[in-house]
Order: C-alpha cells, then sequence, then structure tokens
C-alpha cells in the first residue's frame, strides 16, 4: 500500500499529493529531504549511484520503517517520492515513478489525475508482502481489473427478488420475469411499473457506467502510451538538434552562457586542482566537483560572469552546505543542563592517532573549562605509553598553577592508575567516574591512547571503553597536517565504538602549522559527516578556538 | 563610406551589450524594500509565503532547499512593490542563503520587516531553544543598522488548544535568548584572520529583553494552514507604508 505519494519543488511547495491516510507523518519526508537533498549524504548501498545525472535515476531511502523511493525533474526542477511501508515490495516501482514523471510533464492536471489513479492502481496489484506465510497462504494476487469487478456487481444486480403471501422470498432474474401483480391494486401497478422501471433505468445505467468505465479505462491507458511514446521521440529529438544562436560565442564572456556538458568537465578538472592542492583528499574533491557538477548542469551563467566563476560559486555553496553543522552543539549549555538535573559528572572522552594532539587538546579544553569555573577531574586512560601519565600531571600542575588560586570554586585534579593492559582502561574509567561523583567534580575529561586507525587490534578496546565510560561526549582529534589518509582516521574512529555510538565531533589541531592548507578539515567532515567544533591555532593553552565556516570556506576557496 | 559598417558594427556591439546586460538583469535582487520570512523547520514558513504572494492554500508543503523570492509582492495601500523572500529554515541552509544576505549591509539596509515563524502548537524547551538560537544571530546583523529591523513573531496554529499563547512564547524567548547570550559570551572565540571583537550584543552587561532593542519585536497570533493571516498582513501593511 502507497503511503504518500508527493510531486514538490525545490521551494518546499507540493504541487500534486496523494495520502492513503490524512496527515501521514511529515518527519519522513522531512528526513529525507534533510538527509539525501540537503546534507547529500547518499544512501552508500545504493550502487546506481553514478547514473545519478540520468533521467531515469530513482533513488531509496528509509527512515524509521518506510521506504522512500524518489527520482527528479530538472526543468522544471521537481521531486517525485513515494512512499511505503518497508514491509512491501514493489515490484516495478521505479518504472511507476518513470512513467509518472512523464505523465506529470505531459499532461494538464486533472488529466494526471486520472493517470495517476490508475497507474497506482497497477502498481498496488504488483506488491508482494514480505510477510512469508501471509503469501504462501493466500492465492497470489492476481490482477483483477475494474472491469471485472463491475461484470460480477453486474451480474449481482440482476436478481429480482419477490416477496409471496406467505412471506417466503422467490429470487429470480428481473429480465426474464413475469411480474405477478395480481395481489395489488390496479392504481398501484402503475407506481410499480414506474418503479420496475426506474429500476431497469438504473440497472441500465449501471451497465452503461460499466460501459463507459471501461472505456474510459481504455481510453487513459491508450492516452498514457501515445504520451509516454511521445516524450520519448521528443528527448530523442532535443538531443540531436543543437541550438545555435547569433553571437552566441559572446555569452562565453557577457554571461547568460547556457553551461554545457563540456563547459563542465573543463572546469571540474580545475576545481578538483585547486582543492587537491589545498590538501583535500582527491577522491573527496572529485565528489565535491561531481556535486557542483550536478548543480550547473542545464544553469545559465549570470552577467559578466564566466563558467569559472559560476563553478567557484557553485562549490562555495557546497563546502559551506558540509561544513555547517545540522544542529548547533554548545557544550557549556549541556553541561549546565546536566548539572541542573543533578546528573553529573558530564564525562568527555578524547580519542585519535599518535601524535595529533590529544592531551594538549584536552588541556586546553580543561583550560577553557576552569575558566568557567567547573571542577575539572583530568583521567589517565592511556596506561600503554610510558610518560604518558606523567606528561599529564605537568599540565594539570599547569593549569592549576593557572587557574586554582584565582577563586575557589573551579578546580582540576588528575585521576590516574598507573600502566597496564586494555582492561585496566575501562576500570580506570569506571573509578574515576566513581571518584568524581564522590567528590564534586562537574567534568571528567578521559584522555585515551593513542592508535592507528587501521589495526583492528588496537582499535577493537574502545568499545568496551566506550561501554564503561559512557562519554557524554567523544571528540576525535584529528590533524590539519594529514592529507589523505585522514578519510579513513575519521571513518575507522567513527565505526570503533559500536553500533550506535559514534563520534560527537572533531577537534582539528596543529591548524596554524598549515596556512591555507586546511584541507583535511573537508576530508574528515565529508568522511562521516560529522561536524568540526574546535581547531587548535597555537602552542598555549588559550589556542582553542571555535571553527567558523565563513573564515574555512574563504580559506578553502583563496 | 568604411566608417559607415564600422558605426553599425559599433552600434550593433553596443545593442547587443546592453540586451544581455539587461537580460541577465533580473536575476540579481533589485533594491526595493524586502521582507523576509525565516524560523525553524516545519513552522509554516511556505505555507505563508504562497498565502502571501498567490493567495492560495497549498495542497501541502515539504523541508524547503532554495529560498523562494518574489520580487514584486505588492502590499495593499502601499506604493510601490516589494521583495519578499522565504527562507529555508534548515541550519545549513540558513548559513548558506540567510547568513550569507545578512552579512551584506546593503542587504540589511533594505530591509523592512522579518516575518520570524514558529509552531505555537509544539513550542516545546527543545524548539524554544532553536529558535532563540536563530533570533540571536538575526539580531546581531540587524541590530547593527542605526534603527534596528522591525521584527514580526508569527505564532503559527495558536488557536490550537495545546499552543503556546504569543505573551508566554515572548517570556520564554527572551529568557533563553539572556541564557545564551551569557554562555555565547563565555565560549571560545571564533577562528579566523583578523582581531575578534564580541558582539555588543552577546557582550552587554544588561539583561535582554525585546524591548531594549533598535527594532520593534511584535508577537501576533494566528494559522497560515487555516488561512487565517490577516494580522500578519496587517503587520506587513503598516510596515509597508510607512
Amino acid at each position: 500500500m502507497v503511503d504518500l505519494f508527493e510531486i514538490f519543488a525545490p521551494s518546499g511547495k507540493v504541487v500534486y499529493k496523494y495520502e492513503q491516510q490524512k496527515n501521514f507523518r511529515p518527519s519522513i519526508i522531512n528526513s529525507f529531504v534533510s538527509d539525501i537533498l540537503i546534507s547529500e549524504r547518499k544512501d552508500l548501498s545504493a550502487d546506481d549511484d553514478e547514473h545519478y545525472d540520468s533521467a531515469d535515476f530513482v533513488g531509496t531511502y528509509t527512515s524509521d520503517g518506510y521506504t522512500v523511493k524518489y527520482t527528479k525533474n530538472d526543468e522544471p526542477s521537481l521531486y517525485f517520492v513515494v512512499v511505503y511501508s518497508s514491509l512491501t515490495t514493489y515490484r516495478r516501482v521505479e518504472e511507476f515513478l518513470r512513467t509518472i514523471k512523464l505523465l506529470y510533464l505531459n499532461s494538464d492536471e486533472e488529466k494526471f489525475d486520472a493517470f495517476f489513479k490508475l497507474k497506482l492502481g497497477d502498481l498496488e496489484v504488483s506488491s508482494d508482502v514480505l510477510a512469508d506465510d501471509a503469501t504462501n497462504e493466500k492465492p497470489v494476487l492476481t490482477p483483477v481489473s475494474k472491469i471485472d469487478l463491475a461484470k460480477n456487481a453486474k451480474k449481482a444486480s440482476k436478481k429480482g427478488r419477490k416477496w409471496g403471501a406467505d412471506g417466503s422470498v422467490i429470487e429470480n432474474d428481473v429480465s426474464d420475469v413475469d411480474l405477478d401483480f395480481s395481489t395489488l391494486d390496479i392504481d398501484d401497478e402503475a407506481k410499480t411499473d414506474s418503479k420496475l422501471a426506474q429500476l431497469v433505468g438504473d440497472k441500465s445505467k449501471f451497465g452503461a457506467k460499466s460501459k463507459t468505465g471501461e472505456f474510459l479505462v481504455s481510453d487513459l491507458s491508450s492516452e498514457i502510451d501515445s504520451i509516454l511514446a511521445n516524450s520519448k521521440a521528443n528527448r530523442g529529438e532535443e538531443t540531436s538538434s543543437v541550438k545555435t544562436q547569433p553571437f552566441g560565442f559572446l555569452r562565453k564572456y557577457l554571461g547568460g552562457k547556457k553551461i554545457t556538458r563540456e563547459d563542465i568537465t573543463k572546469t571540474k578538472s580545475l576545481l578538483i586542482d585547486h582543492l587537491v592542492k589545498k590538501n583535500v583528499a582527491p577522491t573527496v574533491a572529485s565528489s565535491l566537483a561531481q556535486e557542483v557538477e550536478k548543480d550547473l548542469s542545464g544553469a545559465t551563467t549570470q552577467s559578466f560572469t564566466s563558467v569559472e566563476e559560476t563553478s567557484r560559486k557553485s562549490l562555495e555553496k557546497a563546502l559551506v552546505k558540509l561544513l555547517t553543522p545540522n544542529s548547533s552543539i554548545d557544550l557549556l549549555k549541556e553541561i549546565q543542563k546536566k548539572k541542573n538535573n543533578n546528573e553529573l559528572p558530564y564525562v568527555i572522552s578524547v580519542v585519535g592517532v599518535n601524535g595529533v594532539g590529544k592531551s594538549t587538546n584536552l588541556s586546553k579544553l580543561a583550560f577553557w573549562l576552569l575558566q568557567n569555573n567547573y571542577r575539572v577531574l583530568i583521567t589517565a586512560c592511556d596506561t600503554f605509553r610510558s610518560g604518558a601519565v606523567e606528561q599529564l600531571n605537568v599540565h594539570v600542575n599547569n593549569l592549576k598553577k593557572l587557574t586554582d588560586s584565582e577563586d575557589g570554586i573551579s578546580h582540576v585534579e588528575l585521576f590516574q592508575g598507573g600502566y597496564g593492559g586494555a582492561d585496566l582502561v575501562a576500570k580506570i574509567a569506571t573509578s574515576a567516574i566513581q571518584h568524581a561523583k564522590k567528590n564534586g567534580f562537574d567534568i571528567v575529561l578521559m584522555d585515551t591512547a593513542g592508535r592507528r586507525h587501521n589495526d583492528a587490534h588496537l582499535m577493537a578496546p574502545l568499545q568496551s571503553f566506550a561501554k564503561a565510560a559512557k562519554p557524554d561526549k567523544i571528540i576525535m582529534v584529528g590533524e590539519a597536517l594529514v592529507g589523505t589518509d585522514s578519510v579513513l582516521q575519521a571513518q575507522n574512529f567513527n565505526k570503533a565504538f559500536g553500533a550506535g555510538r559514534t563520534l560527537d565531533f572533531f577537534i582539528i589541531s596543529k591548524c596554524d602549522t598549515v596556512g591555507d592548507l586546511i584541507g583535511s578539515m573537508v576530508n574528515m567532515v565529508y568522511a562521516t559527516g560529522i561536524p568540526i567544533l574546535f581547531v587548535g591555532t597555537g602552542q598555549t593553552y588559550t589556542d582553542l578556538r571555535t571553527l567558523s565556516v565563513d573564515w574555512a570556506v574563504r580559506t578553502l576557496m583563496s | 563610406m568604411d566608417y559607415i559598417y564600422i558605426i553599425t558594427a559599433l552600434l550593433g556591439l553596443v545593442i547587443l551589450l546592453a540586451w544581455v546586460f539587461l537580460s541577465g538583469r533580473t536575476s540579481f535582487g533589485t533594491d526595493s524594500p524586502t521582507f523576509a520570512i525565516v524560523g525553524p523547520v516545519g513552522s509554516g514558513k511556505t505555507v505563508l509565503f504562497e498565502l502571501l504572494t498567490n493567495h492560495v492554500l497549498p495542497v501541502g508543503t515539504v523541508m524547503s532547499q532554495v529560498p523562494t523570492i518574489e520580487l514584486a509582492y505588492t502590499v495593499p495601500s502601499a506604493p510601490g512593490t516589494f521583495t519578499l523572500i522565504d527562507y529555508p529554515g534548515h541550519p545549513k541552509l540558513q548559513q548558506l542563503y540567510l547568513h550569507a544576505n545578512l552579512r551584506d549591509p546593503a542587504f540589511v539596509r533594505k530591509l523592512k520587516g522579518i516575518l520570524f515563524v514558529v509552531d505555537s502548537a509544539s513550542f516545546s524547551k527543545e524548539y524554544c531553544e532553536l529558535a532563540a538560537r536563530q533570533m540571536l544571530d538575526i539580531f546581531k546583523a540587524t541590530e547593527g543598522r542605526p534603527d534596528g529591523v522591525d521584527m514580526v513573531v508569527c505564532c503559527n496554529r495558536c488557536d490550537l488548544f495545546t499552543s503556546k499563547k504569543p505573551t508566554r512564547i515572548r517570556t520564554m524567548l527572551e529568557e533563553e535568548i539572556e541564557t545564551q547570550r551569557k554562555l555565547e559570551a563565555k565560549s571560545l572565540g571564533k577562528v579566523s584572520d583578523g582581531v575578534e571583537e564580541l558582539d555588543d550584543l552577546i557582550g552587554s552587561q544588561q539583561r535582554f529583553s525585546f524591548a531594549s532593542l533598535e527594532g520593534n519585536v511584535d508577537f501576533v497570533e494566528g494559522n497560515c494552514y487555516k488561512n487565517n493571516v490577516g494580522k500578519w498582513e496587517e503587520w506587513v501593511q503598516e510596515r509597508g507604508v510607512n
């Protein structure tokens, strides 16, 4: 059963809507728009990704037990979306969407409504219910056309009913009956006659109805066929005839030029080169360029702007969209909320590859939190590398000297459990939280050992650590220095915490060392869809900043 | 005789240039006074836009992906035409379109009024936080103008039994903006090329209130799903006439 079918424009206006029930949950469609069309986080299982440009592309999205199938049209820009329960499968839903698209574009509103109902009927007949018992027991649903139904109804309506004097019922066909009206008055006879005439009138009308119904159906489907055939022929013509305008060559410099495929491929390689120079991984750069391609195909350039300029604008847009988080993260607000609910301590843990600056950025975070009058417990969960605990101790001593003397509220302490194996980490984590609860610490910051992201043996303990510590926030520290590898780093750490737990955000460290080559920021966000909250910009405790999307995009485009 | 050809060619070129320039011109924003429709996702912005421009309730709406711009929006008994823009509510797209525009002083200067649509029927604590965040970001841009920009908070679906009333929404938002303002003052600065300075609105010692803003903020009820937008239209009309 199709729950919802909608045709809508990018502006958000729905131009055609079919609902099985009134007020079908709008959250399904909205999360589809947000995830697929805005964030462009495509369903990775879809292998027909390459055909996205083609007019026949049909994509799939699942959310909350519903399957969304969609296709789009460029001119006018419209999305055709069908939503149904994931328990049902339709064998020909792609074909259905393509046909409906052509029909909508080539017919007027009233006609389309009739077309749609007809096609929907065809589609629903083809459904398979996944619940296996049901399909086995039930006879296979044969397409029961409306005409058959009408015929049955017609047969049934032929039966006439007569009541005898004793109350017995005699049933026989109306058409070939000799009605016995002897028991009735003559005056009444005329009335009954007219009544009978009425009945027959109804019957003939019904018959006619079924006839016109049949006629209507065949008429519609032949019309559909002709529309489909026409549009296919048109499409062939369009590609064969290339429009040339007088002085068309000037458009290239003056703007108002229709951007062609060749223009895009030319600028596409320029864009990719530019991005790669900024330390963006080649795979990420080419997919970003592909988005630009999608955005530009069929567009026209503005006055006095070249194709290059237009594509740069488009890339800028894509980068802003990518780097802006879906929802704002405010650490202080979340900590305050937990404090008000008496659920402290707030646990933050930091993960990352060796030497990216986990401990340093943890100390920077601690300094900021101490400035805001919180009691912070720093926990040394790196039980592996020698000197790791001592290193943190140096930071804690510095922080103590810097902040403790100022007022009585903020306080920092180190919690340590020495060195040992992976089991020790989880044990230290749980006892640190216990300690924090007992001694009224607001925030627990957990430093973990650096680990290589492609070593399963080293990554496995993270899952048990996340289970034991249940951190409110897991932060991955990534270097701005690292290049292509940042994609895999981010992906592997994001997967390391088991089902249902991902990273919460990134801190990108060492941004002061790369100048404007901040491409690894783009890599990490693109690979995971997780936002960057802070960037490390120097050696001192105050060199931690929130990311400004504006600044990042400007730097990347310069 | 030769120079006749040259003059003809030059004339032709000038006409061509003018034509290309003018034909491309329509896609640029004009300088006409502008009204902006903003607000969180799903508050009814697109429906309101359709009602104000086409006066027809649309079949339905989904999350917008691009801003919709009406360049020839007319307000009853107001001279000239206005620009009406419906901005998408998705955070990524707000950054992309609304805030890109608000950073441009010329755009802020031509802003006549902002219609901030909220859904009063689902105005929970979380919703309030979201709306307050968006409002604060808008105020940062508009309060830079000497007289500020007027705003009407369109309390949509206000006739529903479960909805919050405009006065309640006002106090909730005032409190929430105050907390967020204080938190922002405490948070880390943004990374940038130049010297950063704390926004006046954020750094102020005074408690936040709508009354203390440069622009007027009104809270007006209505329901655009039931074509009940008369009071909001009146507000727009007042701003349009002045």
